[in-house]
């Protein structure tokens, strides 16, 4: 079978996305690359804000951010604060497994959406409900966006120079890690609906602050333990002298890692420091750190990134180039994954749009890109006439109300 | 009608071949928060002492217990003779292997595809490798930290034209291993929902976290700009995104990149007023007066004083906590979201609680992370019947 023919893993799963900017519709958007059936609804008059921010609306196609945000989907227009608009929503609920969305908690209960009701209109609805602090405690109505998960979850306090402020970066890193636990744990909510013999759905209550906080491991345990805050460090580590980032003759970044008595062997062996009792032994070195760094600085810059990359192939020692968009469109291994593609733009311009490709490889349930995303409102005859039985004409009267 | 499964996972056996110190062993960790039965297997003799000594107490590397929790821990050299028939048997009764042993070394020792297969066709066998099973740099190496910069993630982290820095913890070992959970959940429910198979999955450490850097490939392609670090900033400047330091030295940052929360910045700091920045097109002509007016107001003021500025409008904002921060705050504790362990090593611990929140299955942190082998009678006994007496000769072979 080919990977056009094979089957996928949701097939036939039908997931409504509500979500707005980046964590709600990513979420969505990484299930829909296995096979999800993903409807995102937007307001009719604004459309996602991420249209806009990304630079699409009124400046022409300067950076297509939301295509990557909103592949794979059939977009409608749902006004939902409108009366008319809670009937044919809890429609849409009746014939979906899934629902995300990422307001605040009291957001969609105030449209008439609460748990209770989602789940009394179809019991095998998993509602996934994405906001910022999570839907109790005390900071349960705070706005918060993926910087604000970045600075509460602890990440930001740990990221930037030794000596300079808390660092936030130029990707969006909160909101994508919280789409990933997100799509995560609705795979195992089907499973257990439909394998592990639940039956039903269940609400998922996550906050956007939260997998963050719970990735950094180290965090609160080193603090319960030792007393002392795990701090940023730049471009190296606080817990191993042997992980740092230099420039090349050529103006590169390489960063280098070894956390493993064979990895520090190969490290030390590709930067001829083998027998250097400075730096050959984790204690030594320990105590050595500015020294190493300089060393290793004196040894990058005396070389290019080519040079580097082999010497360090050949020792097999750990790490890799500083990659930017430009390098990774370019690069040969990358195209070899298969880690770009190509799509139609659906507003008809004729240069494609690139974007990457599907991760991982099943080999029996292979995912596929379908399409980018669609303008605004572009499938509401198809949902709203075909999946929900909405004859054209009430359509057109929804849409002249502003309902749709 | 049989009853519901207690835990998501419950009755889903795992045998989790990834390394202790890569931040991948989050997709363990995760299937065993709710409820898989996830068997770590360690090298006999491996690993050596910890060698992070930051994170290490009493030779204890304090970041595993996080890591390992949940996980039952054995010891088996897969390269022996008798391992590989111990191996073999423990796939026969397993749903998942999770492995990040390198390039060719899994097969090295007769662990390949088809004979996992034939042993176990309803198996689903992750690979976890470097640069991923096929291309020109399959032979290259990398871990977590090097994944982060050729994911693209350095590339734009860092001050203004300096040099890329990166955080401390694994995140492109975290995501990995995440992606890993997410993809061993979809393999489980294509195989048990949909009458599937097992089938193995091919992942390089890099890809996920290149996948999810939205900003990576797509606005190249069609603007040419390539992507740059720009501090605390954004790209094109503008200060209502952004982070200071508050007058007891703490960071606080805020978020205005929505017309809503840019005019509830402007309100929480009191600058609405001010004609400098009375829109958005006004305020981004003096954004560097924007950004000094911001800086020197949180600089007056305590981080409750910000903090409470900025909830009284309703703005995008959080202070930028550390663990100390964090492990008292009243709402990290109405979320339980720490949680206290009772470890053999260590006493009681504190670690992260549960993420997310499954309103019918809540998972549970049974245990922290385990010594080598801690379990290996109890799991060789349960599984595959073997006596103390058998153990010992194994033992004594170096076999587990």
């Amino acid at each position: 079978m080919t990977t056009e023919t094979k089957p996928q893993a949701l097939e036939g799963i039908r997931i409504v996305d509500v979500g707005h900017v980046l964590a709600g519709p990513m979420t969505s958007s990484l299930l829909s690359d296995f096979g999800a059936e993903v409807i995102h609804v937007e307001n009719p008059e604004t459309g996602d804000f991420i249209r806009e921010l990304t630079g699409a609306a009124g400046q022409g196609r300067a950076s297509r951010g939301y295509d990557i945000i909103n592949r794979n989907k059939r977009n409608i227009t749902l006004n939902m604060g409108k009366p008319k608009a809670r009937e044919l929503f809890h429609k849409l609920m009746t014939v979906s497994d899934a629902v995300t969305e990422n307001f605040r908690p009291y957001v969609f209960p105030r449209w008439g959406h609460d748990w209770d009701t989602l789940h009394s209109i179809n019991p095998r609805l998993i509602y996934c409900k994405l906001s910022g602090y999570g839907a109790t405690g005390p900071r349960q109505h705070r706005r918060a966006y993926g910087r604000i998960a970045e600075a509460w979850g602890g990440w930001a306090y740990i990221n930037g120079n030794e000596d300079g402020p808390a660092l936030h970066s130029g990707y969006s890193w909160g909101d994508t890690l919280d789409s990933l636990w997100g799509a995560t744990a609705i795979v195992g909510a089907l499973f257990w609906r439909d394998v592990q013999g639940g039956g039903e759905g269940m609400l998922i209550d996550q906050g956007l602050v939260e997998p963050l906080f719970r990735a950094i491991e180290q965090q609160v345990i080193v603090y319960d333990q030792t007393g002392v805050n795990v701090k940023r460090f730049g471009t190296r580590h606080e817990a191993t002298p042997y992980v740092d980032t230099c420039q090349t003759k050529d103006d590169r970044y390489f960063r280098f890692s070894a956390w493993t008595e064979d990895a520090i062997r190969n490290l030390l062996s590709a930067l001829g420091l083998s027998q250097d009792s400075r730096f050959n032994t984790f204690e030594a070195c320990a105590q050595r750190r500015d020294e190493f760094s300089q060393t290793a600085q004196a040894w990058f810059k005396q070389r290019t990134l080519a040079e580097a990359e082999e010497t360090f192939e050949k020792h097999q020692a750990i790490g890799a180039p500083v990659m930017s968009g430009e390098d990774l469109f370019h690069d040969p291994h990358i195209k070899a994954r298969d880690m770009l593609v190509s799509l139609p733009d659906p507003e008809g311009d004729e240069k494609p749009i690139v974007m990457q490709g599907i991760v991982p490889k099943f080999s029996e349930t292979p995912g596929r890109v379908r399409n980018a995303c669609h303008p605004l409102g572009a499938d509401n005859e198809d949902v709203y006439c075909g999946l929900l039985g909405v004859s054209r004409d009430e359509l057109a009267d929804l849409m002249a109300e502003g309902v749709v | 009608m049989p009853q519901p499964k207690q835990q998501i996972f419950e009755g889903v056996r795992v045998l989790d071949l990834v390394s202790r110190e890569s931040g991948a062993t989050i997709a363990g960790a995760y299937l065993a928060d709710f409820g898989a039965d996830v068997i770590k297997i360690d090298k006999p003799g491996e690993p050596g002492p910890a060698l992070d000594a930051h994170y290490v107490k009493n030779g204890i590397d304090l970041q595993y217990k996080v890591k390992g929790r949940n996980k039952r821990h054995i010891t088996l050299d897969l390269s022996k003779p008798q391992g590989v028939d111990l191996f073999h048997k423990l796939v026969a009764d397993s749903d998942v292997v999770v492995e990040n042993l390198g390039l060719g070394v899994m097969e090295g020792w007769g662990h390949d595809w088809e004979t996992l297969r034939s042993l176990n066709p309803r198996l689903i066998f992750v690979r976890l490798s470097d640069y991923g099973q096929d291309g020109p740099y399959k032979n290259r190496r990398l871990d977590g930290f090097a994944g982060d910069a050729f994911a693209g993630f350095c590339q734009v982290d860092g001050e203004r034209d300096a040099t890329p820095v990166d955080s401390q913890m694994d995140m492109a070992g975290h995501v990995a291993g995440m992606w890993a959970a997410m993809s061993i959940g979809l393999a489980l429910y294509w195989r048990d929902a949909r009458g599937g198979v097992g089938q193995v999955v091919d992942m390089a450490l890099y890809e996920p976290l290149y996948r999810l850097i939205q900003t990576n490939i797509t606005p190249y392609t069609s603007s040419g700009k390539a992507d740059m670090r720009y501090g605390n900033r954004r790209d094109n400047g503008i200060p209502w995104v952004d982070s200071h330091e508050t007058k007891d030295g703490r960071h606080y940052s805020y978020s205005g990149a929505t017309r809503a929360t840019y005019r509830d910045t402007q309100l929480a700091m009191g600058m609405f007023r001010d004609p400098r920045f009375k829109d958005l097109p006004t305020a981004f002509v003096n954004r560097e007066a924007f950004h000094d007016y911001a800086a020197a107001w949180t600089k007056e003021r305590t981080i409750e004083e910000v903090d409470e500025a900025f909830f009284a409008f309703e703005g995008a904002s959080a202070p930028c906590n550390n663990a100390e921060d964090l492990i008292n705050d009243p709402h990290e504790l109405a979320r339980e979201h720490i949680v206290t362990v009772d470890d053999p090593d260590l006493g009681p611990v504190r670690m992260q609680g549960l993420v997310p929140k499954f309103s019918r299955t809540p998972g549970k942190v049974r245990w922290a992370g385990e010594q080598p082998g801690t379990r290996n009678a109890e799991v060789y006994g349960e599984l595959l019947g073997l006596t103390a007496k058998e153990l010992d000769e194994l033992r004594a072979a170096d076999v587990i």
